[in-house]
């Protein structure tokens, strides 16, 4: 009885530390490794490859565009699909430090760009990877 | 990206960080060992940067690289320079490890440096791209980083209306000087802020653990147990508030139970400097606080000197994030709390308050709990068969924090059942860490502690 006094808490804590580490995921983990150790041997990454465009990987590229073509003190009405909310929040975290508006504010905006939207272009807007910037 | 320099530049700024922290922290940590001394470096270190970016840039001058790294260069001569007392006896004196090394410590750190390389790896593969990096820590951040300032626009843009503008700002404020120092922001190698915050924590609980029960083995456990916790360290956090939080309570825990060992003027300064992280870092920061503040209360009896002791150390849980929440509430004004409905609380909202929180606590036993049954079962009966630890006075404030996470699902302004899903877990894994020093802290038989340092409560 003693002796498993003994072991008992230090077995109960291995239970617990293995029923953590059963938690971990492979897919977390080493295409990430993979990833990194292609970074570090000087390799290239693809968008595609990110987490941050698994959803939609062009949407990088239209965003990329949008920044290119308007001056960082600007404010841009980025026109997303509604859902999901992370097309807002990329478009506001890629555009900073540009002020960026929904649909709704679209008075307030020097630029209108919009993605993925089968819209007639507004006159004068430039095409741009799934989408189009007009300037107001 | 993170191999064309960006990477080698932010641990510079690290670098920076952490030497300018341990020229405050060593006034905090007379009695302390050289691993805590270095977590508790990082901890002051990024306090000092978020403070000084804060400060130039509500000034008005450009927080650049240049201007923080001047910043640092004062705080670390006014450190060296201005004369200090320092502690005339160590309260709780280090203890070396007695023997040779205790092969299941070797075991228990080398899990804990896996568990680590687990999260490291993957975090810094690629840049942050959680959803919340996204939305509120990493974007205020940027905006704080590129505009040289503290743009008001976070804070009072309608278009930003989803970014909780009443959170606190440690971490954006933490991104935007570190990327200051680094010459640039760089989502991706900025993500290395997350890993070192992660071995601060396991630096702590290993330090905090060999010296108070003077044995190695149940500070590498505690090591051990904290970063095999997944969840908490999982690449989606790189970039949130989640992983510093973690840190924060591990801190205050820490410095709290120090505090009701033996108070002195540096564990009244380390609880100052863990209330105001875990304050700075999120939300249920401040609630932690004030859990330990009340269980310093009760673990006095309400009598005598010890009552009198517990008033100074609870009075500084509570004051520093009351000051914190002042200086926020001046910066960003008033912000409405869209996320919970608080008429719940008004005596006609009773019955469905009752309602719902029948049905959270049901979800979070029933969904949450049997995910993570054989976790539960096996603390619950370690719990049992171990004797009562120095650690012990964490385990109502952890058990209150979760029942204040459930009131809080409970007048949660959308569907309860959806906050509980989405938030619930990763909410509650944030106070593992501080969960382990308590096992951990159990581990130790009464041979392996240092004299005059028996358990108080």
């Amino acid at each position: 009885m003693r002796r498993l006094r003994r072991v008992l808490p230090g077995a109960l804590l291995l239970i617990l530390g293995a029923s953590e580490a059963a938690s971990i995921r492979g897919r977390d983990v080493l295409p990430r490794a993979r990833l990194l150790a292609r970074e570090l041997r000087g390799g290239s990454v693809s968008r595609a490859e990110l987490a941050r465009f698994a959803l939609d990987p062009v949407f990088g590229d239209f965003l990329d565009e949008v920044a290119r073509r308007t001056p960082k003190s600007a404010a841009v009405a980025v026109i997303v699909p509604p859902r999901p909310d992370v097309y807002r929040y990329q478009a506001v975290y890629f555009l900073a430090p540009r002020r960026v508006l929904d649909s709704e504010r679209i008075a307030e905006a020097e630029f209108v760009a919009v993605y993925a939207r089968a819209m007639e272009s507004l006159p004068g807007a430039q095409p741009l990877p799934n989408g189009f910037l007009s300037r107001r | 990206m993170i191999a064309a320099g960006g990477a080698w530049r932010v641990l510079a700024a690290l670098g920076v960080t952490w030497l300018a922290g341990w020229a405050l922290a060593r006034r905090l940590s007379p009695e302390l060992t050289r691993t805590e001394t270095a977590a508790w470096s990082a901890a002051a270190g990024l306090l000092l940067q978020a403070g000084l970016f804060g400060l130039r840039a509500a000034a008005g001058i450009d927080p650049g690289g240049g201007g923080l790294l001047a910043g640092n260069a004062v705080a670390i001569g006014a450190a060296f320079l201005i004369p200090g007392r320092r502690s005339r006896r160590s309260l709780t004196p280090p203890t070396r490890p007695r023997g040779p090394l205790d092969p299941m410590a070797i075991f228990a750190g080398s899990v804990a440096a896996l568990a680590f390389l687990a999260f490291l790896v993957p975090a810094v593969a690629e840049p942050m791209w959680s959803t919340d990096f996204l939305a509120i820590w990493g974007m205020k951040g940027k905006a704080m980083s590129l505009a040289g300032s503290l743009p008001g626009r976070i804070f009072h843009d309608p278009a930003l209306y989803w970014s909780h503008r009443e959170y606190p700002l440690l971490v954006p404020l933490c991104l935007a000087a570190i990327a200051g120092l680094a010459g640039g922001w760089n989502d991706q190698a900025l993500a290395i802020l997350f890993p070192a915050v992660e071995l601060s924590t396991l630096v702590l609980l290993y330090g905090f653990l060999r010296r108070r029960t003077g044995s190695p083995r149940a500070g590498a456990v505690a090591a051990a147990l904290a970063a095999l916790c997944f969840p908490l360290y999982h690449p989606v956090n790189a970039g949130t508030a989640e992983i510093p939080f973690a840190f924060g309570a591990v801190l205050a825990a820490c410095a709290t139970l120090d505090a009701l060992s033996g108070p002195s003027g540096a564990a009244y300064g380390r609880l100052f400097a863990a209330a105001l992280f875990c304050a700075g870092a999120k939300q249920e920061g401040t609630l932690f606080a004030f859990l330990l503040a009340g269980a310093l209360l009760l673990a006095s009896r309400m009598r005598g000197k010890a009552l009198a002791l517990a008033w100074r150390s609870a009075g500084v849980l509570v004051l520093v994030p009351a000051m914190h929440w002042v200086l926020l509430r001046a910066l960003r004004g008033s912000q409405s709390r869209r996320d919970f409905d608080f008429h719940l609380f008004a005596p006609a909202g009773w019955p469905e308050l009752a309602e719902r929180f029948a049905s959270v606590a049901s979800r979070m036993a029933l969904r949450e709990g049997r995910e993570a049954l054989v976790a539960l079962v096996a603390i619950a009966l370690f719990l049992l068969v171990t004797r009562r630890s120095l650690a012990d006075l964490l385990l109502p404030v952890l058990a209150a924090q979760i029942g204040f996470y459930a009131v809080a699902f409970s007048v949660s302004s959308f569907d309860p059942m959806y906050a509980v899903d989405g938030a619930f877990r990763r909410i509650a894994t944030t106070l593992f860490p501080a969960l382990s020093l308590v096992l951990a802290s159990r581990l130790a038989t009464a041979k392996d502690r240092p004299a005059g340092d028996a358990p108080r409560v």
